[in-house]
């Protein structure tokens, strides 16, 4: 069904395309979401992305290979817009939450305020790496065929991820306590 | 302090939780969008070896035609007097002046114009926007896209090469807001529209043909530095009414417009180069042009 949709899309039928986009927009939506935090960016990257999609959709030759390449697409576009959002907000400083953390609990708010802090910090390319395999469930093998880069870069950057968010979430938590005493 | 186990299940737990369903707005704005852009022929951006897969039916019609033209050729080398130069009968009509330029060597018949057909051959397809048929001539190298416009051999970056058809289109007043343009309604009103565009460098006209139709050539270089059109807008060279049409293929593209009138309304042929495309693409293509057959 879905390659009579796209071999029809791919013809220019725009509703094919629209019944073919709307099957995956909510996943698309959410992974957009996730690297962006933000859900009015995340519209926005979705759509650009599904324009270019069926800007481009004629150079796509392997029906197989759409939802991977959608996704790259979608990524791509987050990645930009991020980069751009990080050149905006460079100077900003970022204020320490009120109060500490609860240390009993798992994901509080205040823990989910170090995570949103602590992701921010990360470079645009660390935070797709990061939704894809921790979100999509992307190996690094297919992180690195969806971002177009070798699967040891994709190794490497995951780590190096992880690492900066760890280093990030501690920062944050000494910038919390910081606060906390201060406040 | 954060150990390596821990922060992989923080981000699984945290990713996991958080919304997941699109607002509808997100694909009515982006459907929207979509019916105000054509996609794109593509003829740089595609992947030219996807254009170069032989398979094996192709391969097996290749030898067929190669067969048949041989088999043909020896019968005419046979045929008394058949291929000797200056002994055909009274009854012969005038021969062709020779062109000047290599002619691509055309297949026994024309076979339909489409996505990824390959030369040499010659393909019978559909003016873009129309029903109207034409028959092209291409050489080894050389591929179909879609019914209306061919391609020169796989050149990466700007300097490749392709033949477009058209029809119902004007240049746009600007290229970036080709909405509403109207389309000319003969050769002289397009051709007068290409020289109003005073970003571009355009070419005095030629006299020329297109088919067997008397036509107006007339060369024009976009710009190099193409002004960027925002919103996900490309850089029309013409346009149709809607706004979709064909776009620039990258910065200081060469264009050529052919332009006829044709029972009463312009056609036109263009070819898309770059500064860099190999003169070799170039010969070919006007070899290409020069084949071009219109039955309208």
């Amino acid at each position: 069904m879905d390659r009579e949709l796209l071999a029809a899309a791919q013809h220019g039928d725009e509703a094919a395309f629209v019944d073919l986009i709307r099957a995956r927009s909510n996943r698309l939506f959410a992974i957009a979401q996730r690297i962006l935090r933000d859900i009015d960016r995340a519209e926005d990257a979705l759509q650009d992305a599904l324009v270019i999609a069926w800007r481009d959709l004629r150079g796509l030759r392997d029906p197989d290979r759409f939802d991977a390449w959608l996704t790259r697409l979608l990524v791509n576009v987050c990645i930009s817009q991020a980069t751009r959002e990080r050149r905006r907000t460079a100077n900003l400083r970022v204020l320490p939450i009120d109060g500490p953390a609860a240390p009993d609990e798992f994901l509080t708010i205040a823990d989910r305020d170090l995570l949103e802090r602590g992701f921010r910090r990360l470079s645009p390319d660390q935070r797709a790496i990061l939704v894809l395999h921790h979100f999509i469930g992307y190996e690094p093998s297919e992180i690195a065929e969806t971002l177009g880069i070798p699967a040891g870069t994709a190794r490497s950057r995951l780590f190096h991820a992880h690492r900066a968010m760890r280093a990030a979430l501690d920062a944050e938590e000494r910038t919390v306590l910081v606060g906390g005493r201060s406040a | 302090m954060t150990d390596q186990r821990s922060i992989e299940r923080i981000l699984d737990d945290w990713f996991a939780d958080g919304p997941s369903v699109a607002p509808d707005r997100v694909l009515d704005v982006a459907a929207n969008r979509i019916g105000r852009q054509r996609q794109r022929p593509a003829w740089r951006l595609l992947s030219w070896r996807d254009f170069h897969v032989f398979t094996t039916s192709k391969m097996v019609a290749g030898l067929a035609a190669i067969v048949v033209i041989a088999v043909i050729g020896i019968a005419v080398v046979l045929r008394p007097g058949g291929s000797n130069v200056g002994s055909q009968g009274p009854s012969a009509a005038p021969s062709p002046v020779a062109t000047p330029t290599p002619a691509p060597t055309p297949s026994p018949s024309p076979t339909v114009l489409k996505s990824g057909v390959q030369g040499p051959g010659t393909f019978t397809g559909r003016f873009a926007s129309s029903e109207i048929p034409w028959t092209v001539t291409i050489p080894k190298g050389w591929a179909g896209y879609d019914t209306d416009i061919v391609m020169g051999p796989p050149r990466p970056g700007d300097k490749g090469v392709a033949i477009l058809t058209e029809r119902a289109v004007n240049v746009p007043k600007d290229s970036c807001a080709p909405d509403g343009t109207v389309p000319a309604t003969s050769a002289e009103e397009f051709l007068a529209a290409v020289e109003a565009r005073k970003d571009w460098d355009v070419s005095n006209r030629e006299a020329a043909t297109i088919g067997a139709y008397p036509a107006t050539r007339i060369d024009l270089v976009l710009p190099e530095n193409l002004p960027v059109c925002g919103d996900g807008k490309d850089y029309m060279v013409v346009a149709h009414n809607d706004g979709k049409g064909f776009y620039s293929q990258g910065p200081s593209m060469h264009v050529t417009y052919w332009v006829a009138d044709v029972n009463g309304e312009p056609l036109f042929v263009e070819r898309f180069s770059f500064a860099e495309t190999p003169a070799s693409d170039l010969t070919e293509s006007d070899a290409v042009v020069d084949s071009i057959e219109i039955r309208a």
